[in-house]
């Protein structure tokens, strides 16, 4: 599987349309998903995917297999392109006031029943950037590492970030 | 009931991100289409640019223009030829010297000299045959060989003087314009 990934960037990386063709079906839908994360509207999000391997196939000649495999270099492409586009929509992250986090503490329990439900409510509440990192963790199960390189970070403070979030999420559970 | 601890908030994550991917719809067939026309269009836009555009902006046109600059510089810092300005006492005694004893023979024979080579005496004697040469009145008269003495006279009146020097100021920067003129446009060819 490898090697034939290898062939077909090789491939692209000539200009042949196999090897874009190839990289597109396998690839697509990890781009997209990763975009429409960070990105809410679902028409911009067809367009940025596109964008994406646009800008991949036109830098394929920088894509150095020994840094990072080529699923980490599309998904920082993504990642970039997605951040891009909201700064130039005037991104300003979702305000998360400090009264959220101040809940009693006796409302640390909840229902099993309405916690994904919640869940789902309080990550729409996080930044894209949070979001896309929850998504690299616990959807693609990517390491800290690949994360780290996608959103071109270090490891260290990466880690950090990953228990803010959960701390967050609980206190916006909570709330 | 249940608290939310650590695992179970990591438990909750994988299967809320699961969900939320499983929500986006999937790619078009005709996506990797779009892809391609996409990069065909880029690719011609380039082309395009870099057809109707020759010269990049500030790379060409900027060296012409510095070069430009430069001269003008030059131009206007350029030394100006240091001549010893002519004073009335100056002039008075070759006017004294030629008006009161006409003396033939000194006269004939630098009135050869000059029929023969005009040019060369004007070379020879730069501060009175200059000044004959830039008189704007009767240029011709330094050239043609007919009527020496006439152009003698003229060369002799010290009122004139100071008109041919700056007439010849004049000349000289027009020329001096002239070349760099002719510099500027030949670099501007040769871009």
């Amino acid at each position: 599987m490898a090697e034939l990934e290898t062939q077909m960037i090789i491939a692209a990386r000539e200009g042949q349309a196999q090897g874009y063709h190839y990289l597109m079906n396998r690839y697509g839908r990890q781009v997209q998903q990763l975009v429409a994360e960070m990105v809410p509207d679902m028409r911009d999000v067809e367009e940025l995917t596109q964008d994406v391997f646009v800008r991949a196939f036109e830098h394929l000649s920088g894509y150095d297999p020994a840094r990072a495999s080529f699923s980490t270099w599309l998904s920082r492409i993504a990642y970039n392109t997605a951040l891009n586009h909201l700064r130039s929509h005037g991104y300003v992250s979702l305000p998360l006031d400090e009264e959220l986090y101040t809940t009693p503490d006796d409302n640390d329990i909840i229902h099993d029943t309405d916690r994904l439900a919640l869940l789902d409510k309080a990550i729409d509440r996080l930044r894209p950037e949070e979001r896309s990192l929850l998504h690299l963790r616990y959807y693609e199960g990517r390491s800290l590492g690949e994360i780290a390189e996608v959103m071109e970070v270090a490891t260290g403070p990466l880690a950090n970030r990953l228990q803010r979030i959960k701390q967050k999420l609980r206190k916006l559970i909570k709330s | 009931m249940m608290t939310m601890t650590d695992n179970h908030i990591e438990t909750a994550l994988r299967t809320a991100m699961e969900r939320r991917a499983a929500k986006v719809p999937s790619l078009p067939d005709y996506f990797a289409q779009q892809v391609m026309n996409k990069m065909n269009a880029r690719k011609e836009n380039a082309n395009q640019h870099r057809v109707s555009i020759p010269l990049h902006y500030g790379r060409g046109w900027g060296w012409v223009l510095s070069i430009a600059a430069a001269l003008l510089i030059a131009f206007l810092l350029w030394p100006e030829k240091q001549e010893t300005p002519i004073t009335q006492p100056e002039a008075q005694p070759i006017t004294a010297e030629v008006n009161p004893q006409p003396v033939p023979k000194p006269i004939v024979e630098e009135k050869k000299e000059e029929t023969l080579m005009p040019t060369v005496q004007a070379k020879k004697q730069p501060a009175k045959k200059r000044r004959i040469v830039q008189q704007p009145a009767e240029p011709a008269e330094e050239i043609t060989p007919a009527e020496p003495a006439e152009e003698f006279t003229i060369a002799m009146v010290p009122t004139f003087d100071s008109y041919a020097d700056i007439e010849a100021e004049m000349i000289d920067i027009r020329r001096r314009g002239e070349r760099i003129e002719a510099m500027v446009a030949d670099m501007i060819r040769s871009y």
